[in-house]
C-alpha cells in the first residue's frame, strides 16, 4: 500500500513539474519542435505582396559611405571651415584575425 | 482492458506517467541539439539597434542551404528542424521550412532581428507606437530573449536580448550581413516608431536620390535605411530586406542563375557604382548583396 502510494506521489510531482517547465514551450500550440520554440509557426511569417522584381524603379540604397576628411587649414592660425555634421556610415576597423 | 484513473488504479498508472514525462521533458527542453550557440563569445557588449540576427521561412531549406553555402560559403549546424548558418565560424543566422500556403502571393522571406536592452520594455514600446506583437517575448536558452514583432505598416522584424552580448562593430567579412533597409510607405513616421522601440538617432539621407529617405544610426554607425515607396508602389507591402557583404557583386551574380536563384535588381551606376544587387533564392525570399570596399569614402570609386 505504502509502494503504491509513493508511485501516485511521484507521477502527481512529475506530471506538474512537466506542466510548469513546459508552460513556455507552448505558445506554438502544436508538436515540440525547434521551430515552435523560436516562434515561427505562431504568427504567419509569409510576406504577401509586391516584390522588387515587379518593380522597375530603383528602391534600395546603399550605406552611407564615410566622409572625406575635413580640409587641414592652409594656415598656422586659419580657423577651420565650419563643417556639417557627416553622414555615419558602417563600421570599417577590420576584425582583428584569430591567432594560430 | 480499460483503466480507470481511481487511487487504487494509480501507482501502475503513476509509473507509467512517469515514463512518459521523463521521455517528454527531454524532447522538448534537454535534447542537446534542440539548442542554438550563443550569439557571439561571453561578456561583448550590447549594440542596441544594430541588426545581430536574422530568420529565413521557407518552404525548402534543403536547396536554400546549398544556395547560401555555395553564395556566401556559410557552413550549417542543425537544432532540430532549426537550421543556424554560420560564417567563418560565427553564428549568423537561422533557417525553418514551413509548408507554403496555398494561393500563390505567399513568399519565404528573410526576418532581421535587432538588438534592444529589454525585450519586454521594447515590446511595450511596439505596442504603444502602434505596432503588434506576432510572437510574445519567449526566452531561447543560450541565446537569449526574443520577441517578433510587427510595424505599424505590418512590416515583420524580430527583437533580441542576447545573452552573451552582440557581434562587435567590425567591418563585415564578406558573407557577413552588411547592411538592412525597410520599404516604407512614410519613412518619417516609420523612422520616429523605430526610434521609439530602439532608441536610433534619425538622419535624413542626403545621399539618396529621393526625398524622405533615412537613416537609422546608434552608437555612430548607420545601422539602417528607411526608405519611402513612391506612391504609385502600393502594392509592395512594406518590409525589411537584408544584404549580405560579398567579394564581388559581378561573381555572385554569375552564380546565382546557375543556384536556382534569379535576379530581382541588377547593378545600376547610381547604387555605389553598380556594387548592390537584390535577388531571389531558390524559393523566392529576396536578398541583398553588396560589394564593399574598406576604404570607401564619400567620392571615391
Amino acid at each position: 500500500m505504502k509502494a503504491l502510494a509513493t508511485g501516485f506521489v511521484l507521477g502527481t510531482a512529475l506530471l506538474l513539474g512537466l506542466l510548469a517547465f513546459s508552460g513556455c514551450e507552448s505558445t506554438g500550440g502544436g508538436t515540440v519542435s525547434a521551430g515552435a520554440s523560436y516562434g515561427v509557426g505562431v504568427y504567419d511569417p509569409w510576406y504577401y505582396g509586391g516584390y522588387y522584381d515587379d518593380n522597375p524603379d530603383i528602391i534600395v540604397t546603399p550605406p552611407p559611405a564615410r566622409p572625406e576628411p575635413p580640409p587641414r587649414p592652409t594656415h598656422p592660425i586659419a580657423r577651420p571651415t565650419p563643417t556639417p555634421r557627416p553622414m555615419p556610415s558602417i563600421p570599417s576597423a577590420p576584425r582583428a584575425s584569430p591567432r594560430r | 482492458m480499460k483503466t480507470r484513473l481511481t487511487p487504487t488504479r494509480a501507482p501502475g498508472w503513476g509509473a507509467a506517467l512517469a515514463l512518459g514525462l521523463c521521455a517528454a521533458t527531454s524532447l522538448i527542453g534537454g535534447s542537446p541539439d534542440l539548442r542554438v550557440p550563443p550569439l557571439c563569445t561571453t561578456g561583448s557588449t550590447r549594440l542596441p539597434g544594430k541588426f545581430v540576427w536574422a530568420d529565413l521561412v521557407t518552404d525548402d531549406v534543403s536547396s536554400v542551404r546549398k544556395f547560401y553555402g555555395q553564395l556566401f560559403g556559410w557552413s550549417y549546424v542543425n537544432a532540430g528542424d532549426y537550421t543556424i548558418a554560420k560564417n567563418q565560424d560565427r553564428p549568423l543566422c537561422g533557417m525553418f521550412q514551413r509548408q507554403r500556403p496555398a494561393g500563390g502571393s505567399a513568399r519565404p522571406r528573410w526576418i532581421g532581428y535587432l538588438s534592444v536592452p529589454n525585450v519586454r520594455k521594447a515590446q511595450r514600446a511596439v505596442t504603444q507606437a502602434g505596432g503588434r506583437i506576432l510572437a510574445e517575448a519567449w526566452e531561447v536558452p543560450d541565446r537569449g530573449e526574443q520577441a517578433v514583432l510587427a510595424d505599424p505598416e505590418g512590416a515583420v522584424f524580430g527583437i533580441l536580448h542576447s545573452s552573451s552580448g552582440d557581434p562587435q562593430d567590425f567591418l563585415p567579412d564578406p558573407g557577413d550581413w552588411i547592411w538592412v533597409q525597410l520599404l516604407s510607405r512614410d519613412a518619417r513616421q516609420a523612422g520616429a516608431f523605430y526610434q521609439s522601440v530602439a532608441g536610433y538617432e534619425i538622419v535624413e539621407n542626403l545621399d539618396s536620390v529621393r526625398p524622405d529617405d533615412f537613416v537609422l544610426t546608434s552608437d555612430g554607425y548607420a545601422r539602417a535605411a528607411v526608405l519611402t515607396l513612391p506612391d504609385d508602389k502600393r502594392e509592395v507591402q512594406p518590409n525589411w530586406l537584408p544584404f549580405v557583404r560579398v567579394t564581388s557583386v559581378s561573381d555572385s551574380l554569375a552564380k546565382v542563375k546557375d543556384l536556382g536563384g534569379r535576379v530581382l535588381i541588377s547593378p545600376h551606376p547610381k547604387l555605389l557604382g553598380g556594387r548592390l544587387a537584390v535577388i531571389a533564392d531558390p524559393t523566392g525570399a529576396a536578398i541583398g548583396i553588396l560589394e564593399w570596399s574598406q576604404e570607401e569614402t564619400k567620392g571615391e570609386r
